[in-house]
């Protein structure tokens, strides 16, 4: 399976994350902060970053401010408060499922 | 290669391209171009070509459906926000003193000249509150009308609109319901359809006005941006 594929389903915590440990961030540098952290392995595509984007912010997740940047208005996106805490939540879950999902594919029947 | 900047005529090459792909809104078109101006900029960090064509490889990286992922969930982010933004703003100005005053003052008015004038048949159709009402709300939403044909279009009046519709239903039974006088519910029915429009339109209007210019500073500054790409040489 694509890792893109497997990324889908945690979107929304990649964003949080990213947004944690690198404060306001746009919406192309996140798209290239997944692409060469990944170093290519994975990538955002448009059309599933921006309705996460909107839909963490109508969640009350993140706040956006708009800038002029490069001669163009840019809209960075930070989390709030509430962001804040909830990075912290789903950062943890994230980390439970991926140690499950190493469980499971290591787990062998015992027979007899 | 050094990271490559673009120019405001080369932005407005974007801005134009953008509008070609069939997306004329000023708000959209800009959350557009950063992003396509971001990836034709790395596109011309790295390849010797030209901006047409640096702009097709760009769009092209958008996948299949283009630009429209991006403009269809800014235009629902857009409705979304709208909902969540609508009731605090129509309570704010159903309840406001501009609004309250001239209607209190008019229904006042209109009582202590049906005392003065009662039996006078002929001004009977000025002595009705509602068709009073019902007259400022046309004059008043020919003036807002003409005031804000231009922004008619914009996708913010998507929500509005449907609003406005259903409102209108819910006035013509209030104002049906209203009417005494037998002679009286042809001027109403007649008024009441004037009215339902009228109020409905005034109440878009005044809603609009205060979205635009309390609720979304950004549109202001995106359309200012727009313009200024535009006459861009």
């Amino acid at each position: 399976m694509e890792p893109n594929k497997i990324i889908k389903g945690s979107l929304s915590t990649v964003i949080l994350q990213l947004l944690q440990n690198n404060g306001k961030m746009y919406g192309y540098e996140i798209t290239k902060a997944v692409r060469d952290g990944s170093k290519g392995a994975m990538q955002i595509t448009e059309a599933a970053l921006y309705p996460s984007l909107h839909r963490l912010e109508a969640d009350g997740l993140l706040d956006t401010e708009t800038l002029i940047a490069d001669g163009r208005l840019r809209k960075y996106y930070k989390l709030n408060r509430a962001g804040k805490k909830a990075v912290v939540l789903q950062s943890d879950a994230l980390q439970e499922a991926i140690k499950s999902l190493q469980r499971v594919l290591k787990f062998k029947l015992k027979h007899g | 290669m050094d990271k490559i900047r673009l120019t405001d005529a080369q932005l407005k090459v974007l801005l134009m391209y953008i509008e070609q792909k069939g997306f004329s809104d000023p708000a959209i078109q800009l959350e557009i171009l950063d992003h396509l101006a971001c990836k034709v900029e790395e596109v011309l960090s790295s390849e010797q070509i030209s901006l047409e064509e640096a702009v097709k490889k760009a769009h092209k990286s958008f996948g299949v459906a283009g630009f429209r992922p991006l403009a269809k969930s800014y235009s629902r982010h857009i409705y979304s926000k709208f909902n969540t933004w609508l009731p605090g703003a129509l309570s704010s100005i159903l309840f406001s003193v501009k609004i309250l005053l001239p209607i209190l003052a008019a229904i006042a008015g209109i009582g202590l000249y049906k005392q003065i004038y009662t039996g006078q048949i002929a001004f009977s159709f000025f002595t009705n509150p509602l068709n009073l009402l019902f007259g400022i709300g046309v004059l008043t939403e020919a003036f807002l009308l003409i005031k804000y044909w231009p922004e008619m279009r914009s996708i913010y009046y998507q929500g509005v609109s449907r609003r406005a519709v259903a409102g209108s239903f819910l006035w013509l039974f209030i104002c049906i319901n209203s009417m005494e006088m037998l002679h009286l519910l042809g001027h109403g029915l007649a008024s009441a359809t004037i009215g339902v429009l009228s109020f409905s339109f005034v109440l878009y209007l005044q809603v609009k006005y205060q979205y635009v210019n309390y609720c979304l500073p950004e549109i202001k500054a995106k359309k200012a941006m727009t313009d200024q790409l535009k006459i861009a040489s």
